[in-house]
C-alpha cells in the first residue's frame, strides 16, 4: 500500500515552533532568533544592547550552547534573566528546547525574549524557534561574502547585523559588496554595521528592537480586545 | 549533522502515519529533498540507517529525488503493508 504524505520533514518542529509563538503572543511577549557564526560578536552585541534596552524593555535570555554555560554568565552578569540550553552537541537549537526554557522563564513579567542560537549559519536556519523576528549576526572579519555562499540563513532573516565594523580597515570587508551580495537572497531585512566595542551604530539597532518588542505587547493588547 | 533532526521527523511522520493506516512494515520512503535545503543526502541516508530501527523499519529503503529551485525536505510518500491474512 502507498502512503502520499508530502509533509516537511520539520512539521514536527514547525508544530512546537507554533505553540511558542501562540503563547508568547497571548502574553504580549516578543521573542528574536538571534543566528551566527561562533565568534560572529553574539553574546557582546547582547550585553551592549541589553544595558542600553534596561529600564525600557524587560527582556529575558535563552543562551544556546553546545557545552558551556559561559555565555549564560555572561548574561546573568548583565543582571539579566537567563535559562541557559546545552545541546550536548546538537548543531541548533529547536521548537521543543526552546519550549521547556520557556518554561523557565518569567514570562508574565516581560516584553522580549531573546534567543542565543549555537554558532553556525548552517543548521539553525531549518528549525524554527516560534520567533517574532530573526536576526543574522556577521562579523566583519568572517568576509562580506556569506550571503551567496549560506543562503538559506540570510533568506529567512529580518535583520542583519554586521559585527566588529571597528575592525573593517584591518579586513577586506566592503560594506557595499556584502549589501549588494545580500539582496540577491533577501531584499527586505533591516541592515545595521555596529561595534559593540565602542558603541557604533547601536541606536538604530536597538531602536529596531525596541520596536519588535512593542510590536509584542500590541498584538497582546487587539488579542485582547478580540 | 542536523539531518538527524531531519530524519527524526520523518520517523515520527512515517510511524504516526503507519499506525492510522493499520501498516505494521515500512517497504520504501521517498523523500524530495531541495537543491536549497543545504540538506546533505549523504547524512540523510547515514541518519536513516542508524535511527530506522524496529520491526516497523525492517528491510525499509529510503529514496531520495532532488527537487530543483527548493528549500523544502519533504516525506513524499511511503509504502507500506498491514499484517495480510
Amino acid at each position: 500500500m502507498k502512503v502520499l504524505l508530502a509533509q516537511e520533514l520539520t512539521k514536527v518542529n514547525s508544530d512546537v515552533a507554533a505553540g511558542n509563538r501562540r503563547r508568547l503572543a497571548s502574553l504580549g511577549v516578543a521573542m528574536v532568533n538571534i543566528i551566527g557564526s561562533p565568534g560572529a560578536g553574539k553574546t557582546k552585541l547582547l550585553e551592549a544592547t541589553l544595558s542600553l534596552m534596561a529600564g525600557t524593555i524587560r527582556t529575558g535570555v535563552i543562551e544556546g550552547d553546545v557545552w558551556t554555560s559561559r555565555d549564560g554568565q555572561r548574561i546573568a552578569a548583565c543582571g539579566i534573566p537567563v535559562v541557559q540550553l546545552n545541546t550536548q552537541g546538537a548543531c541548533h537549537l529547536d521548537a521543543a528546547m526552546v519550549s521547556s526554557a520557556l518554561d523557565n522563564l518569567n514570562l508574565t513579567g516581560l516584553d522580549l525574549v531573546a534567543v542565543e542560537n549555537v554558532g553556525n549559519l548552517v543548521c539553525p536556519a531549518s528549525f524554527d524557534l516560534g520567533e517574532t523576528r530573526r536576526v543574522v549576526v556577521l562579523s566583519t572579519a568572517e568576509g562580506d561574502d556569506k550571503p551567496g555562499k549560506y543562503p538559506a540563513v540570510f533568506r529567512g532573516a529580518h535583520a542583519i547585523v554586521v559585527s566588529k565594523v571597528d575592525l573593517i580597515g584591518h579586513t577586506d570587508f566592503r560594506l557595499e559588496s556584502f549589501e549588494r551580495d545580500l539582496r540577491l537572497v533577501n531584499r527586505t531585512a533591516a541592515l545595521f554595521p555596529v561595534s559593540a566595542r565602542n558603541g557604533t551604530g547601536l541606536d538604530p539597532w536597538v531602536h529596531w528592537l525596541c520596536g519588535v518588542a512593542k510590536s509584542g505587547r500590541r498584538q497582546s493588547v487587539s488579542q485582547r480586545g478580540r | 549533522m542536523h539531518e538527524l533532526s531531519f530524519v527524526c521527523g520523518l520517523i515520527r511522520l512515517v510511524e504516526g502515519s503507519a499506525a492510522a493506516h493499520g501498516l505494521r512494515r515500512v517497504h520504501r520512503v521517498l523523500v524530495h529533498v531541495g537543491d536549497r535545503s543545504c540538506v546533505s543526502q549523504e547524512a540523510l541516508v547515514f541518519a536513516f540507517g542508524a535511527l530506522a530501527q524496529g520491526a516497523l523499519w525492517s528491510g525499509a529503503r529510503l529514496d531520495l529525488q532532488t527537487v530543483p529551485e527548493s528549500s523544502q525536505v519533504l516525506v513524499a510518500e511511503y509504502e507500506g503493508q498491514d499484517d495480510g491474512p
